[in-house]
């Protein structure tokens, strides 16, 4: 803690000495010149003045010994350019673009003699950069208004530069099916710092750009993909900026309208017809002065409403025979009814037991083979579970005609109106005061509920949205002199979701059923306990979340749904100075975020059959199990309300150093302080083993039937209970337990280092090669970035657990009554609506029991950071075309994932399968076993999870007691002698997932583009990446092997190998036509964006639990075996397969399979969007413009990954999903 | 030294740079800058900041703009490239301040 106090008092002290230290953040951008004569020697003191073109605001300066000139911190904008020497012409350009983040360079060549000479030399400034080693390509309004976009989504253009890749369609991760999500040169697609004006911009909870403003408000835009210097921070992708446009002095605006209709559209390879698709944005801009000179205005407003037919993925469903029990069309049942209660159940049901006897099954008996009991694969309606047979009356349609499986098309609606104003006023020559308003209300309605890669694929359990996301921006730049200027922002920024991904049906669970009574659906009337009793009441409950590997889904998403307001409250000061050949800078950008929310986490429980259990049917598919009502799996979890507090403090200086006038060194530092994320209310905890936690004392309630067992209330860690205490669980205010969970990391120094040389060869063959002086440019980079954490990431942590509410994980159990297992034995039922104990409290932890706890952090944490470097050249083709390649790469380091601290022991389970009368499989981890003595085989070994000896061979002499199989299931059983092991049976701990920093990464890439700037009626952009992306975890949900982490390095799931993007705007040259046909023969332009792209790498995986460590989070940890190389098929010629599935095998028991996480690759795109424009001019300074664009023009099927989860069985190999097919849209849009 | 001591030091430097102390020669002859007309028009008024370097003989080598509205700077920058300054050994900066 003393170090903390000197580290931060020190960098306090840098701000109040420096004075309110330099940014130019990068939303401004910085004009150099040189002055010379026409012999090229310097002219000294000639007198510069720059004047904005719109605003008029005005600069000057004057040239040193060098006759070099700077402009630092410049608003984003068109200037005019003057220049003044005693017995030189006056000089001026009229055109110079200033843009984000650049250094514009200007050679101006003075002549001798009185008069004005026009803008011969210059005009234009030069596409080399020499004046720093950043990457990335700024997006002007031409590209941001003219160039086909998808929705009109300004973020689209962000994959038009090399580097930048797209992780469309990847479900698990949240929020990356929106455009502006992106992989940045092999950063992670939450990595990315985005603002807008400078201020923040990117939500709290997946840190996605949240602010669009609408294109036609859009100045220009940058992402600096790489080595960004030290004045930018945060995140350790890239660094987007949205920079809005100002009034100018005189009046202008726009109107327009773009419309689709379905009518216009093509029908999808995967739509049984064309769906529904009715589209209108519309809306319109209006910008002046209010004071001349002085004061201006710019407004816009844009309203989207949105109809479209979602298609679902084609969802395999039961046939009408197997509907009602004919499962004859299939292979014989091969699985046993091992389990006695099973077999009761079964009895108890009325009719079953005689109906199996008319089909001349065999008697209903643990031990009975299925196709016994079954024969012919029949199974009586009378044996159905009555709440499945309910549920799929009431969800599972049938199939299409012809085929097995249901495809639909229900319809999202969307609705968002937007409105910006900003005003821009000059207070002085020296000070400019600039104030922008972004709000956003929307809605958004979805017909399936995919958070998480966990919700229904069938229709009926979609999801509502209502957001409004908000940002208030003051700004104040000061010229104090005309070599120093400070930059000072206040941003305020806030996101309501009143409702977010909130399911679009909901009831009580009991509720969910219409023939079966309430009483016994999901619920048995003589132990209400043993069925889902969520107490959150009708608004907040739904159907229980049912899933069949490989097969239909239904019921509400147990990933669940959130109410939250967040608020980040910024402050920035950038502070530029100009000190002979420096030009440095300094700032700090400090962060107050809050974000309160209320996360409703499967409350209403959730079954998965995945196969592989106790009492498997063993059949082709999993629908007997679920008739039969015995799912594989159950999870259930909580409501939890938290208050999330972090700040971010930090601090930059950055040094542009002109080692020669063709050479410029960057070096820069940035000190980032992000603390960890803390509850408010502290209602959450951490696992440290062995700890015990003060906080809440350990007392059995006086209806836990452990009483009875263990003779006292006392469950303390010293107390009679204490087998059932969750040792190793603590929370904040226990001894080294901070708010946060972890320690603050304040060694977060993160350097930069940068060199742009631009040679001046002006004869031989170099001359010829880089083109002469000033003509290219080459570049190194190297940095440090550090990242801070999304909300998400610790979001599992701030769902309800122990003791704020269960977090249940179970296996094997009975569909209608969860919390009994197949082997009769009853997990407690912790779930009654909202839990809230304060410190100090009794807890009665035994009811919890088995807990999973989820976002264990650990107690030290370095921040996640990444490591830039490149090796760049320019070359400047044309005055206005520029050619650049080179070497981009970058490490992540200490990346963090999903880590099963607590997995089950697969060596254990198969040592239990050797002895007699005992055996282990998956989902075993969390049952009790008990070893007779001298039940282990002479020679045999069981390796114990826990307890004083690690094995035990047989023959044992004691009796061995296992109360689950994980390293702290019952931390204080001791298995030779069954102290402390819990005497129900019930483990105390199930998984601990941790998010571990564990991953990390290795991008290496080619990259080039060639780029002209709009001359001669056209604008191109080409870009190709050649890279390769290797990581053991693409994002914090993906889950690493827990035994051996490093075995889970593969291809990055963003990994596109080859990607080439061509974008182009060309207006056509006008005919020189007096009569009325030039209106149709004029006005013409075409724009297009082109991309091919290699496919992304497939996330191979098998959640049967093979591996036999009863772990799944948002993965599991299996995979399966590969047994042939990987063979590519087409799926159109192959019934869906895009590789052949017999490739894999199941791995054998025991083993995480030895295919690797992710193969390459799934299918590439290829697709054309195309635009034709047609511009009326009304009159003077009025333009009526028709557009007509074309989505995939080619109408090109683009499939999505296929299913890589071996335990989806058939589905395995198949696509389902295809991005757009030909969408077309037309607009009209009126300019003045 | 610790990473930020050296940090805080070198920053201290630069602005102490940046802030060394002028030189002060007496002006032999000055001349007054012209109110531009458009500054009439535009009813400016305020001081404009200028550094200059006088070399032996007294005659303005250099000027360097630092502060003030650009409309009035043009007007300062001609009136004092014509000042003289008493010769001195060697040649000196200082800066100047002109008031409209």
């Amino acid at each position: 803690m003393q170090g903390f106090d000197r580290s931060v008092t020190a960098a306090l002290l840098i701000c109040v000495v420096v004075g309110t230290l330099p940014l130019w953040g990068q939303s401004t951008a910085e004009v150099r010149g040189k002055v010379t004569d026409v012999s090229h020697q310097p002219v000294v003191s000639a007198f510069v003045v720059i004047t904005a073109q719109d605003t008029s605001l005005m600069r000057a300066a004057t040239t040193d010994e060098s006759g070099e000139f700077q402009f630092a911190s410049l608003p984003i904008g068109t200037y005019r350019l003057q220049v003044k020497a005693d017995g030189f012409m006056v000089f001026e350009a009229g055109a110079v673009r200033a843009s984000i983040g650049r250094v514009v360079n200007l050679v101006v060549v003075l002549s001798q003699g009185q008069g004005s000479a026009g803008s011969l030399h210059t005009g234009k400034a030069s596409m080399i950069e020499a004046g720093n080693a950043q990457l990335g390509v700024v997006m002007d309004d031409l590209y941001v208004t003219e160039l086909p976009l998808q929705s009109r989504d300004t973020f689209d253009l962000l994959q038009l530069q090399p580097g930048v890749q797209g992780t469309l369609g990847a479900d698990l991760f949240f929020g990356n099916d929106q455009p502006g999500v992106v992989s940045v040169n092999g950063g992670r697609s939450r990595s990315n710092n985005s603002s807008v004006n400078g201020g923040a911009a990117g939500d709290q909870m997946v840190n996605s750009p949240s602010l669009e403003p609408s294109p036609d408000s859009i100045s220009e835009f940058r992402v600096i993909s790489h080595n960004y210097d030290a004045a930018l921070g945060r995140n350790s992708g890239s660094v987007l900026n949205v920079i809005t446009k100002s009034g100018t002095g005189a009046f202008h605006g726009s109107a327009y309208e773009f419309l689709r209709n379905n009518i216009l559209n093509a029908k999808g390879y995967f739509d049984p017809a064309t769906p529904d698709f009715k589209q209108n944005e519309f809306g319109g801009t209006f910008g002046g002065p209010i004071r001349r000179d002085k004061t201006f205005f710019y407004s816009s407003y844009e309203g989207r409403r949105v109809r479209q037919g979602i298609t679902s993925d084609p969802v395999i469903v039961p046939t009408p025979e197997e509907r009602g029990g004919d499962f004859s069309a299939g292979p014989a049942f091969s699985g046993v009814l091992n389990s006695a209660p099973v077999a009761q159940a079964l009895v108890n049901r009325s009719g079953c037991a005689a109906a199996v006897q008319v089909h001349g099954g065999a008697p209903i008996a643990a031990g009975s083979p299925y196709a016994a009991i079954f024969p012919g694969n029949l199974v009586p309606p009378e044996c159905f579970d009555p709440t499945a047979a309910d549920l799929l009356n009431q969800f599972v349609p049938l199939a299409i005609a012809g085929s097995d499986t249901f495809h639909s098309a229900p319809k999202a609606k969307v609705r968002q109106d937007q409105v910006t104003f900003r005003l821009d006023h000059n207070l002085t020559s020296q000070q400019q005061l600039s104030f922008y308003y972004y709000g956003a209300d929307g809605s958004d309605l979805e017909p399936f509920s995919r958070f998480l890669a966990s919700g229904a694929n069938l229709p009926g359990f979609g999801n509502e949205t209502r957001d409004r996301f908000q940002q208030l921006n003051l700004s104040h730049v000061w010229t104090i002199t005309a070599k120093a200027i400070n930059e000072a922002r206040f941003v305020y920024y806030r996101n309501g979701q009143g409702k977010l991904l909130s399911p679009a049906r909901t009831n009580l669970v009991q509720d969910s059923c219409v023939v079966v009574p309430t009483n016994q659906c999901f619920a048995d009337p003589a132990n209400p306990s043993l069925g889902i009793t969520p107490g959150y009441g009708a608004g907040y409950e739904g159907v229980p979340f049912v899933s069949l590997a490989g097969g239909f889904a239904f019921g509400n998403n147990r990933a669940g749904n959130f109410s939250q307001t967040g608020n980040v409250y910024q402050a920035l000061d950038t502070y530029s100075r100009i000190l002979g050949q420096h030009t440095l800078k300094f700032g700090v950008d400090i962060r107050n975020q809050r974000l309160n929310q209320l996360y409703f986490y499967n409350v209403s429980g959730g079954f998965f059959f995945d196969g592989g259990g106790p009492n498997d049917v063993g059949f082709s598919s999993l629908i007997p199990n679920y008739l039969l009502g015995l799912p594989d799996s159950y999870t259930q979890g909580s409501a939890n309300g938290v208050d999330v507090r972090t700040v971010q403090f930090d601090l930059f200086a950055q040094d542009a150093w002109k080692l020669r006038p063709n050479l410029t060194l960057n070096y820069g530092l940035r000190w980032e302080w992000n603390t960890p994320q803390a509850d408010a209310g502290h209602r959450i905890q951490a696992f440290r083993p062995g700890q015990a936690t003060g906080i809440y004392p350990c007392v059995l309630s006086s209806s836990d039937p452990l009483l009875g067992l263990v003779g006292s209330s006392d469950c303390s860690p010293q107390g009679p209970g204490r087998s059932v205490f969750p040792l190793g669980m603590v929370f904040p205010g226990d001894p080294g337990v901070t708010a946060g969970l972890t320690n603050n990391y304040l060694r977060a120094f993160a350097p930069r280092l940068g060199l742009a040389w631009s040679p001046n060869w002006s004869e031989g063959w170099l001359a010829k090669v880089s083109g002469g002086p000033g003509k290219a440019s080459i570049r190194l980079g190297w940095g440090m970035f550090y990242d801070s954490n999304e909300e998400l990431l610790l979001g599992e942590n701030f769902t309800a657990q122990p003791p704020f509410g269960g977090s249940t994980s179970i296996s094997d159990v009975f569909l209608n009554t969860p919390f009994l297992d197949q082997d009769g034995s009853v997990t407690p039922n912790p779930f009654h609506g909202f839990l809230n104990p304060q410190p100090g409290s009794p807890v009665d932890f035994a009811l919890f029991r088995p807990i999973s706890l989820f976002g264990n952090f650990p107690s030290t944490l370095r921040n996640q950071y990444s490591v830039h470097y490149h090796v760049t050249v320019q070359r400047e083709l044309t005055r206005d075309t520029l050619w650049q390649f080179g070497y981009v790469g970058s490490q992540g380091h200490r990346l963090l994932a999903i880590l099963d601290q607590n997995f089950g022991t697969p060596q254990t389970c198969l040592d239990l399968n050797q002895i007699p009368g005992l055996s282990c499989g998956p989902f075993g981890a969390d049952a009790a076993y008990s070893i007779p003595a001298g039940a282990i085989p002479p020679g045999v070994t069981v390796h114990l999870p826990y307890g004083s000896v690690p094995t035990v061979t047989g023959p044992n002499p004691n009796p061995i007691t296992l109360v689950g199989l994980r390293k702290y299931s019952s931390p204080f059983c001791e298995p030779t002698t069954g102290s402390g092991c819990p005497p129900d049976g019930i483990p105390v701990f199930d998984s601990i997932f941790g998010e571990m920093p564990v991953a990390n990464s290795s991008y290496n890439s080619f990259q080039t583009l060639v780029n002209q700037r709009f001359a001669h009626g056209l604008q191109f952009l080409a870009s190709y990446t050649w890279s390769r992306s290797l990581d053991n975890a693409s994002s914090f949900e993906n889950t690493v092997n827990p035994i051996d982490p490093r075995k889970s390095r593969s291809p990055s799931l963003f990994d596109s190998r080859h990607r080439l993007v061509v974008s182009e705007y060309w207006r056509v040259p006008e005919w020189r036509i007096s009569n009325w046909t030039r209106h149709l023969a004029n006005g013409w332009a075409f724009s297009s964006i082109g991309t091919l792209q290699s496919g992304f790498p497939i996330r191979l995986t098998s959640s049967s639990d093979r591996e036999l460590m009863s772990s799944s989070d948002f993965e599991t940890p299996g995979e399966p075996n590969q047994i042939a190389p990987f063979r590519r098929l087409d799926p159109q010629k192959s019934g869906g397969y895009y590789f052949d599935p017999s490739s894999f095998v199941d791995a054998p028991l025991g083993q995480i399979g030895n295919a690797p996480r992710t193969l390459c690759c799934g299918p590439g795109s290829a697709h054309l969007d195309f635009a034709v424009h047609k511009v009326i001019a009304v009159r003077e300074g009025t333009r009526l413009e028709f557009r007509s664009e074309i989505f995939n023009l080619f109408n090109h099927t683009q499939f999505l990954n296929p299913d890589g989860n071996i335990t989806d069985g058939a589905t395995f190999g198949q696509v389902s999903r295809a991005q757009n097919p030909r969408l077309i849209q037309l607009a009209m849009r009126l300019t003045f | 030294m610790t990473k930020v001591q050296q940090i805080l030091l070198f920053a201290i430097l630069l602005v102490g740079g940046a802030n060394a102390a002028d030189q002060e020669r007496p002006v032999v002859h000055r001349s007054d800058p012209e109110y531009p007309a458009i500054a009439v028009r535009m009813n400016l008024h305020g001081t404009v900041k200028l550094k200059i370097w006088i070399n032996a003989e007294g005659t303005v080598r250099r000027l360097e703009y630092i502060g003030g509205h650009p409309v009035l700077a043009e007007s300062a920058l001609q009136a004092v490239k014509l000042w003289k300054y008493l010769p001195a050994a060697q040649e000196t900066t200082t800066v100047v301040e002109l008031r409209f």
